[in-house]
């Protein structure tokens, strides 16, 4: 046992002595998660609502008439100050030309006539043909102008009900013999100006009458969800798959170097060797996670759940890793041919695991693929404890990561046997 | 002296695929992640249907709860699929969907004549994770369906208050009479509603173009990471002594220099190439229709990464310092730039600090050829800070360059 844990040390210390390796699983993950924690905005916020702020927008109104000063004044006024911020211009020409350079997410136009197209004729109820607002937007931010149309759509709805309001209450007042026909256009008049007075009220919002509430898939009592939660392990992941390839090439490497066979000259089996190997791969992943568990709880406040459900996940993560490591080792030649395969598997896993970007509601064969890596199944347990599951959320996790282990381990095993004993003859 | 620059070109390459894994970062990896990430593959269930999956558990199972199910089936983006409440929270909680929608029992009830002339409000759940994005366009989806279906109800229920303001009903039996034929003539008004909103794009192309965003930042990301892996030519050759015996031969050393950045720089063009000609061809990217803006952003895109790795080179010391830093500093920069995320979903603030890196520049000008249809004109200010970045870059390296 002891010469097993000596292997497994000189191979630990000379994964870690390496600062060109230490750079890239270390340093490479802090860095990125850094740099997600920057792109969603979870440094700069208190609570985990979406990034998106002062949308900048453009409106032009050419129009001049009541409606069109009401959205005007929606998107300068107070109510909207922190999601957008609005320029009020008075030529189309540099409207557009924002839009089209990518300086404003979308440009609002308000034509001419648009107010005056909400207003029915008094003699025969009828409104004058619509004149709608231009939304122009820019496609390269699609979800800020989505958001923009989103608000005048809701403006110009608004609008359209209390204008129908009145039309749909004067005719069935006038085919009930309700009233008197003198008397419709006061009544109209009356109704109008109430609903207008009320445009941002709930007479004529939809939410009035069907709510949308927003709930949180975190966990109740448990804090907030930070994005970091999702990242931090997400990039540590990534890069545990590129910590074990790195391991696993000092298999082959140290038969090229001859410092196997040396080791095998030594009162050490070759089972001894390999054993000790694997349980150094198997420490390098769980302390390159452990490292960055550690970092990020100090540096982000991350906080990453159930202590011992975190201790049982990487002790898992580390072993499928491994597994992933062997069967590499198993199958290549070269210890240049392990680096190659190693960043490649790492990079596929890691766009599979949804290490890049989470895929979620996408492809039923990435879903499928995804289960194949450890990032996944990880990641998956990682994001449960951090949204406040117990014990409870790995059971499924770990279980995948064990069985994943075992399977890799069996099957590099195997392929050691068929292919080389030569690995170990030296 | 072109002829030598010709033939280290020449070595550099050959030494470079000397390796068929090679073609796994030259090629293979990056048509795969572009494909992937822009949405190539089929979406789960749904027999090639590409829109995202919603589940909804529908708790309330009435004709309103119904109807509203029918107006979110005819959404462009979201496909909503019927779940039991149990099943739809462990797919949001397997990290399966971005968010799952519940109607509650009694939905229905609040949007019945009784229920709206009482002032009862129905409610729909959204649960999503936090700062998710694809909960964030359901909730936009789900707004526009409460707007769809809420409109006829509200005309119903001004038109009967507003009526009742000013000859109050007989009884309430009456009012419910008016209110149940004022909802009937505001459906067909809300159905024949005129169009008060025009959505234009700039450019006259989609408003998402998921493909483009993937082919763009897929292609800056792959052709980056090994431009700055340059920098690991230069520690290798110091370090296998080959620059050395390089140098006893009459070769200058600018032209070992220019031969060695050259081999760079020209297998980045053509490797942008082939990603360029595979985002036309597979991903439908109109990477095509202003090629001179196109050859301009990737020539002068092309100088400033391999600038940089030239610099890189003269900070490290061993190849795999290189390799490793190339990859963590390329993938940093690509994610910084909004190569991996739209920049729109940056904080403002980051927006303005992530114009010192050349990738958010070059993927601005890709974002302006790709989906605002941009011409040579309006990508020049691009270009210029590239090239602005590449004699920056160059300086630094020259100035710190050394053959031993």
């Amino acid at each position: 046992m002891n010469k097993i844990l000596t292997i497994m040390w000189k191979d630990v210390n000379i994964l870690f002595r390496d600062w060109a390796a230490v750079i890239l699983i270390i340093a490479g993950p802090l860095v990125l998660t850094v740099g997600m924690g920057l792109v969603t905005g979870s440094f700069s916020r208190s609570d985990a609502a979406p990034s998106i702020s002062l949308i900048p927008v453009v409106i032009l109104d050419q129009d001049g008439g009541q409606f069109a000063e009401a959205l005007v004044e929606l998107f300068t006024g107070e109510g909207l100050n922190e999601l957008v911020s609005t320029s009020v211009s008075t030529d189309e020409a540099s409207a557009r030309a924002q839009v089209e350079g990518g300086d404003a997410a979308a440009a609002i136009i308000i034509p001419p006539g648009f107010s005056n197209s909400f207003v029915p004729d008094m003699a025969s109820g009828d409104l004058p043909d619509p004149v709608p607002v231009e939304v122009y937007a820019d496609p390269g931010s699609p979800i800020r102008a989505g958001i923009i149309r989103g608000i005048v759509d809701e403006f110009a709805g608004r609008a359209q009900i209390g204008v129908s309001s009145v039309q749909i209450g004067m005719n069935e007042l006038a085919a009930g013999g309700l009233v008197s026909t003198a008397e419709l256009p006061s009544i109209g008049q009356a109704m109008g100006g109430q609903l207008l007075n009320e445009a941002g009220s709930e007479a004529l919002a939809a939410g009035s009458l069907i709510a949308i509430r927003n709930e949180s898939a975190v966990a109740e009592g448990s804090d907030d969800f930070n994005p970091l939660a999702y990242f931090a392990p997400a990039m540590a992941l990534l890069f545990l798959m590129y910590a074990v390839t790195l391991g696993a090439r000092t298999l082959l490497a140290e038969r090229r170097e001859g410092t196997l066979a040396r080791m095998l000259a030594a009162p050490v089996t070759s089972s001894q060797v390999l054993s000790g190997k694997v349980a150094g791969i198997f420490l390098g992943g769980v302390i390159q996670l452990g490292v960055l568990i550690f970092l990020t709880t100090i540096l982000f406040r991350l906080n990453w759940g159930n202590p011992l459900g975190v201790v049982m996940l990487v002790l898992a993560a580390a072993a499928a890793a491994t597994g992933w490591g062997l069967l590499i080792a198993a199958i290549a030649k070269t210890p240049g041919q392990i680096s190659n395969l190693g960043m490649a598997i790492t990079l596929i896993f890691g766009i599979l695991g949804g290490s890049f970007v989470p895929l979620q509601g996408g492809a039923s064969l990435i879903d499928w693929l995804s289960r194949l890596t450890p990032n996944r199944w990880a990641l998956d347990g990682f994001t449960n404890l951090a949204l406040g599951e117990g014990l409870a959320g790995l059971v499924v996790p770990i279980s995948a990561l064990l069985i994943m282990a075992v399977t890799l381990f069996a099957a590099a095993a195997f392929i050691f046997r068929r292919s080389q004993s030569a690995l170990l003859s030296a | 002296m072109l002829n030598r620059i010709l033939a280290i070109i020449h070595k550099d390459t050959i030494l470079r695929f000397e390796s068929r894994s090679e073609l796994l970062f030259f090629l293979i990896l990056p048509v795969v992640f572009t494909f992937i990430l822009g949405g190539g593959l089929p979406a789960a269930g749904g027999d090639g249907d590409k829109r995202i999956l919603i589940p909804v558990t529908d708790e309330d199972n009435s004709p309103q709860s119904a109807a509203f199910l029918e107006t979110l089936a005819a959404s462009e983006t979201f496909r909503p699929e019927l779940k039991t409440r149990e099943e739809a929270e462990t797919l949001l909680k397997d990290d399966d969907v971005g968010a799952i929608l519940v109607i509650p029992a009694g939905f229905g009830m609040g949007l019945t004549a009784d229920g709206v002339l009482a002032g009862t409000r129905s409610e729909v759940v959204l649960q999503s994770l936090p700062g998710n994005n694809v909960g964030l366009a359901a909730e936009q989806e789900v707004r526009r369906v409460v707007a769809a279906m809420a409109a006829p109800l509200l005309i119903a229920r001004n038109a009967t208050a507003g009526i009742e303001a000013v000859r109050p009903f007989a009884d309430e039996a009456s009012r419910v009479t008016f209110f149940n034929q004022s909802l009937d003539a505001a459906t067909t008004v809300a159905d024949e509603a005129p169009v008060r909103v025009n959505l234009t794009i700039a450019g006259g192309g989609e408003v998402y173009d998921q493909r483009a965003q993937a082919s763009a930042g897929q292609l800056i990301t792959w052709v980056f990471i090994p431009l700055l892996g340059a920098s690991g030519l230069f520690a290798l050759e110091r370090m296998l002594g080959t620059m050395r015996r390089l140098l006893t031969t009459p070769t200058r050393k600018s032209s070992f220099l220019l031969g060695a950045i050259s081999s760079q720089y020209l297998t980045a063009l053509v490797q942008m190439a082939i990603l360029v000609v595979f985002g036309i061809v597979v991903m439908k990217v109109p990477w095509g229709e202003n090629p001179l803006a196109l050859a301009v952003i990737l020539v002068t895109f092309g100088l400033a990464g391999v600038a940089l790795g030239t610099a890189l080179g003269t900070f490290v010391k061993t190849e795999s310092q290189a390799s490793n830093l190339s990859i963590m500093i390329g993938m940093s920069m690509a994610l910084l730039g909004g190569c991996w995320w739209p920049m729109e979903l940056f904080p403002p603030t980051l927006q303005q600090i992530v114009k010192v890196l050349p990738t958010t520049w070059a993927m601005s000008a890709m974002t302006d050829i790709t989906m605002r249809g941009q011409g040579l004109v309006d990508i020049l200010p691009e270009a210029g800070v590239l090239v602005g970045f590449a004699v920056v870059f160059f300086i630094i390296g020259l100035l710190r360059f050394r053959y031993e």
